[in-house]
């Protein structure tokens, strides 16, 4: 019995750790949760040209980052900022030359219907505001440097409640647990709300989001081929009808991602 | 061994959570184990099955709910608020509330053991002495479960002080307020202090192991002799 349950498992065993279809193209990506949506809508149409499954895993990009510093197998790293990226190049996690910007984060500020302007209503709001906590998450980073920009952070500092990412900003908002808060524009976009303002870019640092192709991909080529393919100019126009920015041209990719 | 304020702030603000959830759960855990040791009901199973089900739902989606019920878009959230003199998401009452809920099976559960064991003959027995239900409760049954309270109030506390899903959801991590020690140290491993993190995890590990060691020491010297029924012997097997 004991013997007949062990070859079962073992029989188990090897068929969870063969590849399926080994010979068929299948690219991990690991993306920051705020742009899987984005992602989601570009991926089909890279799917139908190279005939590449694209298998997604998301999660915050301070979690992604550390799996993929010891070695998860991912193909390509889609990071919500810049920081990351730059780090792991420094570790020698990715490969010479991937990192690369491809996507420019803006920031947004839910209000309630009211007839003042952004800095009234932040200077007069009595309640809690929201927003990710900027230590950790980019849209919060840049919700701290357009308070100080404003000159109200020491002055709000009380009012202030931190939620984890941009994702848990926004459900709390959405939740009518506060009503006033910093997010993403891509967030409004894709919810088709209109009840945001976007804050002037001078006020705060490009939230940059850079990719690489991590050392251990098993599919540098094609990581390769999906990395030109989102920094093409027909992708860039669809993001822009996403809620994010337009790529200044330094950071643009010169051939349009034609890949292989 | 340096800790920023900040951090010790933060134990402090988890010891205070878990201590109040501890005491609110005692004082609502023992009735309500009690009463449904009591009951012959086929409704117990089901009342047993609910009080399970923090136990099953994961911690996240339990925060997400209470958002839910909070929210001042709706009726409970409208009610909770006028009860608690304003809204509990990013409060410490929030917290101790959604604590209540979530720690409520570790309460429950030993207590409803230790009851069922003893408890039918006990009360049988105060009863045939002419003492009333709730002083049987307290005199007799009470004492004679000292081992499952200690054990539920220990689980109790050492649950409500990891506890991390559901305050990431609710809490704001407002310091001093709901920046409790599981959130301050997820905080400083997203952020790459890992030294901070560690200082932080270590504290929370050495509070916890004397606190669960202080419990089963406690449990053993007050297990009660004769009474030490094999039902209620599983119960402290989850301490050791």
């Amino acid at each position: 019995m004991v013997r007949r349950l062990s070859l079962l498992l073992s029989a188990l065993l090897v068929a969870i750790a063969l590849p399926v279809n080994a010979d068929n193209c299948t690219l991990r990506v690991a993306v920051a949760a705020s742009f899987r949506p984005a992602l989601e809508e570009v991926l089909p149409e890279f799917e139908r040209r190279h005939a590449c499954v694209v298998q997604i895993s998301s999660g915050s990009s301070g979690v992604l980052y550390q799996q993929i510093a010891h070695r998860a197998p991912f193909d390509l790293f889609l990071s919500a900022d810049r920081e990351r990226p730059e780090l792991l190049e420094k570790q020698g996690g990715a490969l010479a030359n991937s990192r690369k910007t491809y996507a420019l984060g803006l920031l947004a500020l839910w209000h309630p219907k009211s007839e003042l302007n952004i800095e009234q209503l932040l200077q007069t709001w009595p309640d809690k505001i929201v927003l990710a906590d900027p230590k950790v998450a980019p849209f919060g980073s840049a919700a701290r440097q357009a308070l100080q920009s404003l000159g109200l952070w020491k002055k709000k500092q009380t009012q202030l409640a931190r939620a984890h990412n941009a994702g848990q900003t926004y459900l709390m908002l959405d939740s009518g647990n506060a009503r006033l808060g910093f997010v993403a524009a891509s967030q409004m976009q894709a919810a088709g709300r209109d009840n945001y303002w976007l804050l002037p870019q001078h006020l705060y640092k490009p939230i940059e989001q850079q990719l690489l192709i991590p050392i251990q991909s098993r599919r540098p080529k094609e990581a390769q081929s999906l990395a030109d393919y989102l920094r093409s100019a027909e992708v860039q126009v669809q993001l822009q009808h996403l809620g994010y920015g337009v790529l200044p041209t330094q950071y643009q990719s010169r051939d349009g991602g034609s890949g292989l | 061994m340096n800790i920023a304020a900040a951090d010790w702030q933060a134990l402090w603000l988890t010891l205070k959570l878990a201590g109040s959830t501890t005491l609110l759960l005692f004082i609502i855990g023992v009735p309500l184990a009690w009463k449904l040791s009591q009951w012959q009901s086929r409704w117990r199973h089901g009342i047993e099955v609910l009080i399970t089900l923090p136990l099953v739902l994961p911690p996240t989606v339990l925060g997400f709910y209470l958002l839910l019920l909070f929210s001042p878009n709706y009726a409970p959230g409208q009610w909770l608020s006028q009860l608690f003199d304003g809204p509990l998401v990013f409060s410490f009452t929030g917290l101790v509330f959604a604590s209540v809920i979530y720690s409520l099976p570790f309460m429950v559960q030993p207590l409803l053991a230790a009851f069922n064991a003893n408890g039918q003959r006990l009360t049988q027995a105060a009863a045939a002495l002419g003492i009333p239900p709730w002083a049987a409760l307290l005199k007799v049954l009470l004492p004679a479960s000292r081992a499952a309270i200690v054990s539920a109030c220990a689980l109790t506390f050492a649950h409500t002080l990891g506890e991390f899903g559901v305050v990431l959801m609710i809490g704001g991590a407002i310091p001093g307020e709901t920046q409790v020690v599981s959130i301050a140290l997820y905080q400083h491993v997203e952020a790459m202090e890992y030294g901070a993190a560690h200082r932080l995890a270590l504290m929370l590990m050495g509070i916890t192991t004397v606190l669960l060691l202080a419990a089963r020491w406690l449990g053993h010297s007050l297990a009660p002799r004769g009474l030490n029924s094999e039902r209620a012997k599983p119960v402290m097997g989850v301490l050791g």
